[in-house]
């Protein structure tokens, strides 16, 4: 079986197009995308993923939890930097979501994709364990989603690869 | 009635202590003499008993006081008091601003011996005045810089462009002919074209010679990775949903193949056999790479307009306005349509222009040709192919409707939807449409904005329509996913016509 691969990025449809590309031609994994958190988190419920790649700023979707977190995260001034409530709340480390997170996910299977600076979000990667980070910017290859893939893939399975 | 009048006794024996506003009589020197409660609580002088205070103590510049008496002098040997004089004071390190009017007071000599008057506490109005003061300084001065770094990121655009232009021309044989972006389907055809020609290459390329001379020519693993890419080389329509993606995979596949075929060992295969899969693989990664910069070109052109734009109306109230002029639409529109030539040829979209009515309007140029110029740029820019054999096309119409001239720009492609327009949302600062991201479109907001701003300073105005032309219903998951004729109407008065 392929391993079933999650990309959570709103730009992915557009923006980002370009990088899915090779993903989908050599066709070896099972690659899906979503655009909002709310429908990130349906598809968690539905089913495992083998690797999540997780963007920072993410619109929240429907659901009104993650709507109004939304909108609180942005007045407090820290942005729409919703993808790092979704990444606690994924990791169980934030119970106020009706929703339990599920069960299989680990922070082994986390890759976050972002504009972000690594100086600005290191602190919340190491409080919640995720080792795998990819900036965001100009320049990036053609490959960059599908290396990202194969190091969160390679460090799961024990032969972590430099980035 | 009467009995509820004030009496002219109780004015008489009205106590100006009692009154709102600050009331003193200084000596020369500043001693205050006399002052009633007010001024001794804007001054937190004791409420009660002689004042024991000089007024230039509490001067900002108390050498500023010097100045003030002069002018007081100047003024009433004018004949006339001091009004309205602002002073600042400070109380306890407290800035405090009066509006001062007082009268000269003299000794029997003549000579100045002091002052009467009154003060009014004008701190919170003087202060937020001067607040709104920097504020407007400081908008001026963002507006200025934000004007010039948007002038540096459009010359950069130029330049861009011209690079692009250049690598479009070095790539000799453009099968696309010229700039423009190219239809889907001619992307779609040349692509399977190349990309089978190198599938059909590989498939010989690893028939050739006997295994002894392939295992010297290349690892077992990069025979495998050719092998596993004819299948994908066929496919890719199928396996790659997004078509804006299909050029970018084909890249990385042909590219890695060109590097196999650099790596086998030489004199350990046929040359030709060598030579046409590296042909074959080159010929590919070259087109994908001119779709690339084919799509980059017109997204720059894009974006050269949008900054253009926002430049404009950004620096247009720090601008010194330009006189109106008297101009027929007919100039206006030649204007519109060279200035958005090279956009439209860039997105392969004809301007097609109607009968243009005689009429002459009374018009500030740069701002109504930069209004008409969004309208004609959100027409391009939304347009879809109607029509396999011909190119897309927008429509430029003019009507005489009254006293006013009505100038329609027309097009097929994303829709606006009805909620939009009725709640005004579409002329909304930095607002974009609903559907207006399709297929990455970028924009920034302003352009119905600014445009129906123009027309309504020239006493005109906009409307908007946008309808489906298919039949699916509005409850139809299909309906926004419809083309739509949307027509964008700007209207002007007209001074003369024929």
């Amino acid at each position: 079986m392929k391993p079933r691969v999650l990309w959570i990025e709103d730009s992915a449809r557009f923006e980002l197009n370009n990088l899915t590309g090779p993903i989908y031609f050599y066709g070896n994994y099972d690659f899906q995308q979503v655009e909002d958190v709310t429908t990130a988190v349906n598809f968690l419920k539905a089913k495992s993923f083998d690797v999540l790649i997780v963007d920072i700023r993410l619109p929240p979707g429907t659901d009104p939890y993650w709507k109004e977190l939304y909108q609180n995260v942005t007045i407090d001034g820290s942005g729409e930097k919703l993808g790092i409530k979704f990444l606690y709340w994924l990791l169980s480390q934030d119970g106020n979501y009706q929703q339990n997170p599920p069960e299989w996910v680990t922070p082994d299977l986390i890759g976050v994709f972002t504009v972000e600076n690594y100086q600005e979000i290191h602190g919340t990667l190491d409080t919640l364990g995720i080792k795998v980070y990819k900036h965001k910017s100009a320049g990036l290859s053609d490959t960059t989603l599908l290396e990202l893939i194969e190091e969160i893939l390679a460090i799961k399975s024990g032969s972590r690869k430099k980035h | 009635m009467t009995d509820n009048l004030p009496s002219l006794d109780q004015f008489e024996h009205f106590d100006f202590r009692e009154l709102p506003i600050g009331v003193y009589m200084i000596s020369l020197d500043g001693q205050l003499i006399v002052c009633n409660r007010t001024l001794r609580k804007m001054l937190e002088l004791p409420l009660e008993g002689p004042p024991n205070a000089n007024i230039e103590d509490y001067y900002a510049d108390p050498a500023s006081r010097k100045m003030v008496i002069e002018q007081a002098i100047k003024v009433a040997e004018q004949g006339k008091h001091v009004e309205r004089m602002i002073l600042h004071l400070k109380v306890r390190d407290r800035d405090l601003y009066v509006e001062d009017y007082c009268k000269i007071m003299q000794n029997g000599q003549g000579h100045v011996s002091g002052f009467v008057g009154c003060m009014v506490d004008i701190t919170s109005d003087f202060e937020s005045k001067q607040h709104e003061r920097e504020l407007q300084e400081r908008v001026e001065e963002l507006t200025f810089d934000i004007g010039r770094i948007l002038h540096a990121n459009t010359t950069t655009l130029v330049m861009v462009i011209q690079s692009l232009n250049s690598v479009i021309q070095a790539f000799i044989s453009n099968p696309f002919d010229g700039y423009g972006l190219p239809s889907i389907e001619e992307i779609e055809s040349e692509l399977t074209e190349q990309a089978s020609r190198l599938a059909s290459a590989i498939e010989r390329f690893i028939k050739t010679g006997d295994d002894e001379r392939r295992s010297k020519a290349l690892p077992g693993h990069k025979w495998e990775m050719l092998t596993n890419q004819i299948e994908a080389l066929r496919d890719f329509k199928e396996r790659i949903p997004v078509l804006e993606s299909q050029p970018v995979a084909l890249r990385v596949s042909a590219h890695s193949i060109g590097q196999i075929s650099q790596s086998i060992v030489p004199g350990s295969l046929p040359r030709e056999s060598v030579r046409e899969l590296q042909q074959a693989a080159w010929h590919l990664e070259r087109l994908t790479t001119l779709i690339d910069v084919l799509k980059t070109r017109t997204a720059v052109m894009q974006m050269d307009y949008t900054l253009q734009s926002l430049r404009e109306y950004i620096t247009a109230d720090v601008r010194e306005t330009a006189k109106r002029a008297t101009m027929t639409v007919e100039s206006l529109i030649e204007q519109v349509v060279s200035r958005l030539a090279s956009y439209a040829q860039s997105s392969r979209v004809d301007i097609k222009t109607y009968h243009i009515v005689d009429a002459k309007v009374m018009v500030n140029e740069r701002e109504i040709v930069r209004a008409l110029s969004n309208l004609l740029h959100n027409a391009i820019k939304y347009t879809w192919r109607r029509d396999q054999t011909k190119a897309p096309w927008v429509s430029i119409h003019t009507k005489l409707d009254n006293q006013k001239v009505n100038i329609e720009f027309e097009n097929w492609g994303v829709p606006v939807s009805k909620e939009e327009i009725e709640e005004g949302l579409v002329f909304k600062l930095g607002y974009r449409g609903k559907w207006s991201t399709d297929r990455g479109r970028l924009g920034t907001g302003i352009g119905l904005t600014d445009s129906r701003r123009i027309a309504e300073a020239h006493g005109g105005g906009m409307l908007i329509e946008s309808h489906p032309t298919r039949i699916y219903k509005e409850s139809h998951e299909g309906y926004f996913k419809q083309p739509f004729l949307t027509k964008v109407t700007l209207y002007l008065q007209i001074t003369s016509n024929s």
